[in-house]
């Protein structure tokens, strides 16, 4: 099978067939109780199926869990929880705050619920222990919750200070797992699709660095917003090239069971930017116009105004103007070119509801014309004319040693030039 | 609560105490901190406290059995609960908290690319003082003032010299807060969920059933309210109300938000400017067998102005449902949402002109082995107005054992994902990339090893080449060592890194080496030494790319003196250099960084 053919079949049918399956595979839960698959082949063994400490989900923590300060309720914390039997009964049900050394009886009703409360010290590990026992002594294993638990004395706010900045070292550290390990499940953006940004941003740029300074942390209902200023340099992998800017963006949290985690992000983003459509949610009004690293769809990386967070409408200032001229790609042979340019063509043709002839039309009448100089004082020749609508230029004859190359465009419907881009040395 | 605490300093000290971070060049400018918390009200119904259980040892608190609540609360991202900010009992009537913080930098560069360095030349400043005063104003009312004022001369940091980032000041009793200034207007995710400057009102009815009424301007800076500089956004403002019932296991929200761009604003003139009204329900409930489920449902109507006179109506709705759960040894998540392409939101989140259907399920099989299955669905062109559709996919498939070879800490998990994206219309594009990841660990004594191997296979149908390969191999060795009979506390770090990528025009390689050692030394008297090394190397078979080769040092110490009650004091040096095949290219980095937080409050 070539690359082709095992992308040629109708994606969209998988995609509906497989997602109404896993949809179908989801639901089955809702109409079953205690079926075999939710206990497997031990279903004489207690588990937990909830476990709040507070208002923190508890249950699926791993070794470790930290509260502040500010989740304790009344200097308390209070433990709610269910446990669950597939087949006979639950017993008991006991925890402990020292390692399994002292285990206190906790009453349950009926269903499995239960509750209970202590005051802890700030600061102060407790290795929490908890198990259930059915009515023929079968535990459930105490390692599954075997937590240690900590109450710090910071304040919520220094704790989502905290998971900002340890995203920020991770990403910069390249640390992929490291770093989705501070991001929500419910992650607005779709934590899978954060996950695979990562993936091809790790390949796209590496050298990262960050600095961000924080402007104010403000939060409500277990919800805080980050408003930062970053300043930032990455590296592309492929041209070696530096690049670097400066904004101001958001990024808002969520309480997880070990800290505080990424819950949503604003644009310009500091992270995911190979698929920044996908995972910003909202835009930082104040990096309106803001030069910003752009990652395309390709992979290339170029600084470019961020968007408004409505685009705006109006015509650019300049409808033929070329920038960022850059060459993407060489061989010993070939050159290839890609610019920016404030039209797009597909775009128009949407907007206008073009037929085909007519989208002809207007493909064919926007060129771009490459120029080529020994000197960067010219005299400058003509080498290459192509279309402007993938705002690339590709095969072009690669002459020996160092030239320059600047483009313009041209709409050969009125005749009109537009302005010379930037000019472009290479090697 | 209490009250304000060095953020930054504390927050370092948290993460050496905790080890869950590693030293860094720079660290996070995060300001005092005001108290919050939330006086929530147990949602699980009452819970009478049992007879307290007898047995524990000293020092360990005691366990308080209390009766087996109805149902569990709802929780999670969405629970909205209440934040009222309290004294503790033992409190005086008026306190204040202080924080000094003031940061200094010197930037040097040298070489023919200095240009591109990272670091600007010259000394940098960065003063904060973070203002925290709270006041008993009697009949159970009390006001508390939270402020940070900022001076710099550096442009890294902020784009004023002089500048309030923080300015807030609350009224509260028991069932009322009166919020003034910076405010987290947080309603629901599509109707307003932004920081705002402005007032707020929230009346309690009990439990977590409460109303709340906001309206202000979302200019993230003070100095942008009377300022006419060109880095003001387009001036907008939004108010809305939000009321909340909530039950045992459910809760419902009723939202409406009106906002608006002024029209004609003189900074902004390219921008279409826009008002709307949304009005949004949203819900949860956690059923009997343990699975929450939650949703969103909004309409917005925008009107919007555009720069070129003419004007336009956009109506939209947006929807999301979500599910999440365990079911014994079965864990579920699972979110569907739509967003019309019409559907705009000034002050919540929503990424439009989306269908998307997300889902995961993990499930233990052992005590060693759990599997997991994920898969996303997206596409945008959900009215069919544009003339292509992208549609993505993500499958991923993986599993993680726990304790093999009676290890404990032995951890081993691997994962194939695949993503798949499909464009139509006047640009065919198909690609997939898989993603093949493995991951090793475990402890040996105070060491511990994580090796992991990832190769990202890519397809494409583009006119460039249709398959490139990138790999990437990385071995973490992490450890702590305790010396002079546990005074001293070492915990070298160490990261080995390899990378090989296909560059898609080209087909030529590129690979990267890189290593990271940082060894922190914990000693007594509260001081911390710092040592980070870093080395890479890229070889890059591009024609016209260059080689790089970056190195970077940095010492650093932690100091906080019994004299400065909880102050704190870093100093910092670096240098780095960085090479390139291409000489004009080269240059140096070299800086000092120092830090001084001091706090002060009337409690002593």
């Amino acid at each position: 099978m070539t690359n082709h053919d095992c992308l040629s079949l109708p994606l969209w049918r998988r995609g509906h067939f497989l997602g109404l399956l896993l949809v179908l595979l989801a639901t089955l839960p809702l109409v079953a109780t205690a079926q075999w698959w939710r206990f497997g082949t031990d279903a004489g063994e207690p588990v937990f199926t909830d476990l709040l400490f507070n208002q923190i989900p508890a249950l699926d923590a791993e070794r470790k869990l930290e509260l502040s300060r500010d989740d304790l309720e009344s200097g308390r914390v209070i433990v709610r929880g269910r446990a669950e039997i597939g087949e006979g009964r639950i017993g008991r049900v006991e925890a402990s705050l020292d390692a399994g050394v002292t285990w206190i009886e906790i009453p349950f009703n009926e269903r499995g619920l239960f509750a209970f409360e202590f005051a802890p010290e700030l600061d102060r590990l407790y290795p929490f222990r908890i198990r259930a026992l059915s009515t023929t002594g079968v535990s459930s294993n105490e390692l599954d919750h075997a937590l240690d638990l900590t109450v710090a004395r910071f304040s919520a706010r220094d704790m989502v200070a905290l998971a900002f900045e340890q995203l920020i070292q991770r990403y910069a550290a390249r640390d992929q797992s490291g770093f989705m390990g501070g991001v929500a499940d419910d992650f607005v953006g779709n934590a899978q699709a954060l996950d695979s940004a990562l993936s091809n941003d790790f390949r796209i740029f590496d050298a990262i660095r960050i600095q961000p300074t924080i402007r104010r942390i403000t939060g409500q209902g277990g919800r805080y917003q980050v408003n930062f200023q970053f300043e930032r340099q990455v590296r592309s992998v492929r041209s070696g090239e530096l690049f670097r800017d400066r904004a101001t963006s958001s990024m808002i949290f969520v309480r997880g069971p070990e800290g505080y985690l990424l819950h949503e992000m604003a644009a310009p983003l500091i992270f995911g930017l190979s698929d920044a459509a996908e995972l910003a949610t909202f835009a930082e009004a104040e990096s309106t116009g803001a030069e910003v690293i752009h990652v395309d769809a390709d992979g290339g990386i170029d600084k470019r105004p961020l968007g408004a967070p409505r685009q705006p409408s109006a015509p650019a200032p300049n409808g033929l103007a070329i920038t960022n001229l850059r060459v993407v790609a060489a061989d010993d042979i070939l050159l290839t070119f890609r610019f920016d340019f404030p039209r797009d063509i597909d775009e128009e043709a949407e907007r206008l509801g073009l037929n085909d002839e007519e989208y002809d039309e207007l493909f064919f009448r926007i060129e771009v014309l490459l120029e080529m100089a020994s000197e960067e004082s010219g005299p400058w020749t003509q080498i290459d004319r192509d279309q402007v609508w993938d705002k690339r230029i590709g095969n072009v004859d690669r002459a020996p040693g160092t030239r320059f190359y600047r483009a313009r465009a041209f709409d050969r419907l009125t005749g009109e030039f537009g302005p010379y881009s930037n000019v472009v040395r290479f090697p | 609560m209490a009250g304000c605490l060095g953020g930054w300093m504390k927050a370092k000290r948290f993460q050496a105490r905790s080890g869950a971070a590693r030293p860094w060049a720079f660290g996070v400018l995060v300001c005092g901190v005001a108290a919050q918390g939330w006086a929530s009200e147990t949602a699980g119904g009452a819970e009478e406290k049992a007879p307290p259980a007898r047995g524990a040892p000293p020092g360990v608190p005691l366990i308080v059995p209390l009766a087996p609540p109805e149902s569990l609360p709802v929780v999670g991202a969405d629970a909205s609960t209440l934040e009222f900010v309290f004294f503790e009992p033992e409190r005086r009537d008026r306190e204040f908290d202080l924080m000094v913080r003031s940061q200094f930098e010197a930037h040097g560069t040298s070489g023919p690319g200095r240009g591109a360095s990272f670091l600007d030349s010259g000394e940098h400043w960065l003063n904060e003082l973070d203002v925290n005063l709270r006041s008993n104003l009697g009949n159970g009312w009390q006001a508390n003032v939270d402020s940070i004022v900022r001076h710099t001369n550096s442009r890294r940091h902020d784009p004023r010299d002089f500048s309030v980032q923080r300015l807030r000041l609350t009224f509260e009793d028991e069932r009322h807060r009166i919020s003034l200034g910076d405010y987290y207007a947080s309603l629901s995710q599509f109707s307003l969920n932004r920081s705002i400057k402005g007032v707020a009102y929230q009346h309690s009815f009990g439990g977590e059933q409460y109303l709340r009424v906001t309206g202000g301007s979302f200019t993230p800076r003070w100095d942008h309210l009377h300022s006419r500089k060109s880095d003001r956004p387009i001036d907008s403002h939004v108010g809305g109300l939000r009321y909340q019932t909530a039950g045992d296991n459910y809760r419902v929200g009723l939202n409406f938000v009106a906002a608006r761009d002024r029209s004609g604003d003189s900074v902004r003139t390219v921008e279409d400017t826009h008002r709307q009204w949304l009005p949004a329900l949203d819900w949860s409930y956690r059923s009997h067998s343990g699975l929450q489920f939650s949703g969103e449902h909004a309409y917005a109507s925008t009107r919007r102005e555009q720069v070129d006179g003419s004007s336009m109506r956009l109506r939209g709705d947006a929807h999301r449902l979500a599910a999440r759960g365990r079911l014994g040894r079965l864990g579920v998540r699972s979110r569907f949402e739509r967003i019309d392409p019409d559907f705009l939101t000034m002050g919540g989140g929503a990424a439009n002109d989306r269908m998307r259907y997300n889902l995961r399920t993990d499930y233990r099989l052992d005590q060693t082995w759990s599997v997991f299955a994920a898969y996303d669905w997206q596409r945008n062109n959900l009215d069919g107005d544009l003339a292509g559709t992208t549609r993505s996919q993500i499958p991923e498939l993986g599993f993680t054992a726990r304790g093999l070879f009676d290890r404990r800490n032995f951890t081993a998990s691997s994962s194939l994902r695949r993503r798949m994206v499909e464009s139509g219309g006047l640009i065919d594009r198909r690609e997939h990339s898989d993603r093949i990841m493995m991951s090793l660990q475990d402890r040996f004594g105070e060491v511990s090893v994580r090796g992991e191997v990832e190769w990202l296979l890519n397809r494409q149908r583009s006119p460039q080449r249709d398959r490139f390969d990138d790999q990437l191999y990385r071995l973490v060795i992490d450890s702590r060592h305790l010396l002079a009979q546990g005074r001293f506390d070492l915990r070298p770090f160490l990261t080995l890194e390899r990378q090989e990528t296909e560059d898609p025009f080209s087909g030529e390689t590129i690979r990267t080496h890189a290593a990271r050692l940082d060894l922190r030394l914990l000693a007594p008297s509260d001081l911390a030494y710092g040592l980070s090394l870093e080395a890479g190397h890229t070889d890059n078979d591009v024609p016209g790319a260059d080689n790089t080769k970056p190195r970077r040092a940095n010492a650093n110490l932690e100091y906080r003196p019994p004299v400065l009650r909880g102050g704190h004091l870093r100093l910092e040096a670096g240098y780095g250099d960085f090479s390139f095949s291409d000489k004009q290219r080269n240059y140096r980095e070299r800086y000092f960084q120092m830090l001084v937080q001091l706090p002060f409050d009337n409690r002593n």
